[in-house]
C-alpha cells in the first residue's frame, strides 16, 4: 500500500496535465490566422510588391508552441507552390528571432516548405525596426527552358535604413497567379499590426498599382486579426477589439 | 532488520523514480505528437487561386490541353470540385475520400479539404528529365548604402524523388520527406505537352495504378 501511495503522490506532484499543453500556455487556439489584401484582377500576374511598415509584432508562446507573426508580400502559383517574403518575429521550426524583427523568405516547391532567415544570412547586421518602410518585391524572373523550371527573385529594400537583400534563383513551380500581401499569426493571442502601401502587381515587365482588390480574413470566423482598406493599393492590418480594428 | 530497511528504501526509490519518469515523459510524448502535426507558416491559398469552378465537361472544353481523369480510384472516392484557369492552361480536380489523409496545403484557406488532387498544366517541354540536373544555388546579395557588402550562394536541394514508369512514360514520385516538410506523395509525368501531377497519401503502386488509368 505504501508503494502505491509513493507512486500516486509522486506522479501527481510532477505530472503536467495535457490540458495545459492544449491551451498553449494561455496563447489561445493553435491554428493559423491570415488576413490578406488580395489582388482580384483577372489573369495571371508575374509579381507582387508593397511597402510594409510594421507597427508591432508580439508573439505569444514559445518554440514548442510554434508562435509567430509576420507580414509578407507573396505570389501563389497554379501548382499551389508559393513564395512570400517580408518581416517576421517569433518561433517556428527552430526559427527563433527572440525580441528582434527579422527579414524572412518562405517558399514552397513541389510541396516542400523552405525557410530562410535573411537577417541571419546577413550575420544579423540587416534587420528591420518598427516603423521602417520596407519595400518587398517578389517576381517571376525567368523560365529556364533547358531545365524546365521557373525561377523567382525577391528584393527586400529597407528604404529607411538604406539597405537591401536580394535573393535570386528561387525555384517555384509555375508562373504566378495571385499577388497578395498577408498578415499571418499562429496562436490566437499573437499580435501583428502593420501597414501595406503602394501595392502593385506585374504583368510581364510592367508594374501597376492595384486598382481592384479585396481584403479577406482566413479563417472567415473567429479570426482575431482584421484589416482596414484605405484604398485598393493600401491596407492597414491589426487586431479586432470587438467594435474596432486596432491598427496602431 | 537493517537489510529489510535498506530493501524498502531501494523499492521506494525505484517506485519514486518510475513515477517521476512517467510524470515527466507523458507530457513530452504529447508534445512530440503535437510537433508532428505542426502548422507551418505559409500563404493561405484562396479558392480563386485554382481558377474558377466548373464541371468536368466544361473543363474539358475550356482547357488548351487534354483533361484526363482516372478510371481507377480507391473505394469511397468521390469527385469534389473541378477548377480551370482563366486562360485554360491549367486545371485542378479535387477528390474526397474519408479513408485518406487530407492534403494540408489548404489549412486556413477557403479551399475545400481534399484527399486526392490531380493537377494538369500545359507545358511545351518535358520538365521531368531535367530534374536530374538539380537546381542552381540561391544567390543572396546584401547591399548597404548602395554598395554590395556580401554575395553568398546557398544550396537549393530538390525534394527527394524517384523515377517511375507510367504506361511506358517516365515520371517522378516525390515521397514524404520530413526535412522538406513534405508529408504527402506527388506523382508527376509529362505526356503530349501536358504535365500531370497526382497528390495523395497513398502508396506508390496505388498512385501508379491511378495514373495509368487516366484517359
Amino acid at each position: 500500500m505504501i508503494y502505491v501511495t509513493i507512486f500516486v503522490v509522486t506522479f501527481s506532484l510532477f505530472y503536467v496535465p495535457n490540458i495545459v499543453m492544449a491551451t498553449h500556455d494561455g496563447c489561445g487556439t493553435h491554428t493559423r490566422y491570415n488576413t490578406e489584401g488580395l489582388q482580384t484582377e483577372s489573369g495571371d500576374r508575374n509579381g507582387a510588391e508593397g511597402i510594409l511598415k510594421i507597427k508591432n509584432i508580439t508573439p505569444c508562446g514559445t518554440t514548442t508552441n510554434q508562435s509567430y507573426g509576420h507580414h509578407t508580400v507573396a505570389m501563389t502559383m497554379p501548382s499551389s507552390d508559393f513564395i512570400e517574403a517580408g518581416i517576421y518575429k517569433g518561433y517556428a521550426q527552430g526559427f527563433a528571432t527572440g525580441n528582434n524583427l527579422h527579414y524572412v523568405l518562405i517558399y514552397d516547391n513541389e510541396g516542400g516548405y523552405s525557410f530562410r532567415d535573411l537577417t541571419s544570412e546577413s550575420s544579423g547586421t540587416k534587420k528591420p525596426n518598427v516603423n521602417d518602410q520596407v519595400k518587398v518585391t517578389v517576381f517571376w524572373d525567368y523560365y529556364a527552358w533547358w531545365l524546365g523550371k521557373d525561377f523567382y527573385k525577391v528584393i527586400i529594400n529597407n528604404i529607411t535604413q538604406n539597405h537591401q537583400i536580394t535573393v535570386s534563383d528561387i525555384w517555384s513551380h509555375g508562373t504566378g497567379i495571385d499577388p497578395l500581401t498577408q498578415v499571418e499569426i499562429l496562436n490566437q493571442n499573437t499580435v501583428v499590426k502593420s501597414e501595406a502601401a503602394t501595392l502593385k502587381d506585374r504583368t510581364t515587365t510592367t508594374w501597376d498599382a492595384w486598382t481592384s482588390s479585396a481584403g479577406f480574413d482566413r479563417p472567415s470566423s473567429g479570426n482575431p486579426l482584421c484589416f482596414i482598406k484605405d484604398a485598393s493599393d493600401k491596407y492597414r492590418f491589426g487586431v479586432d477589439s470587438g467594435s474596432t480594428c486596432s491598427t496602431s | 532488520m537493517i537489510r529489510n530497511h535498506a530493501k524498502k528504501i531501494v523499492i521506494s526509490s525505484t517506485i519514486f523514480l518510475l513515477a517521476l519518469t512517467l510524470a515527466i515523459s507523458l507530457p513530452m510524448l504529447h508534445s512530440e505528437h503535437e510537433m508532428a502535426n505542426e502548422i507551418y507558416p505559409s500563404v493561405s491559398l484562396p479558392e480563386s487561386h485554382l481558377g474558377k469552378k466548373v464541371s468536368l465537361e466544361q473543363a474539358m472544353q475550356m482547357a488548351t490541353f487534354k483533361v484526363k481523369t482516372p478510371k481507377s480510384l480507391p473505394t469511397e472516392t468521390d469527385l469534389l470540385q473541378v477548377y480551370i484557369s482563366e486562360n485554360g492552361r491549367h486545371a485542378t480536380v479535387l477528390y474526397s475520400n474519408p479513408t485518406i489523409k487530407t492534403i494540408t496545403e489548404s489549412v486556413g484557406s477557403d479551399m475545400p479539404k481534399a484527399q486526392l488532387k490531380i493537377f494538369m498544366e500545359e507545358r511545351k517541354d518535358n520538365p521531368i528529365p531535367s530534374l536530374e540536373d538539380g537546381l542552381p544555388p540561391l544567390k543572396i546579395e546584401i547591399i548597404d548604402q548602395g554598395k554590395v557588402e556580401q554575395t553568398k550562394f546557398v544550396e537549393q536541394p530538390l525534394p527527394k524523388f524517384s523515377k517511375v514508369m507510367i504506361n511506358n512514360v517516365e515520371g517522378v514520385l516525390f515521397t514524404p520527406d520530413e526535412s522538406k516538410h513534405i508529408f504527402i506523395s506527388t506523382l508527376s509525368w509529362w505526356e503530349d505537352g501536358t504535365l500531370y501531377s497526382i497528390t495523395a497519401d497513398l502508396p506508390e503502386p496505388e498512385l501508379i495504378q491511378i495514373a495509368e488509368s487516366m484517359e
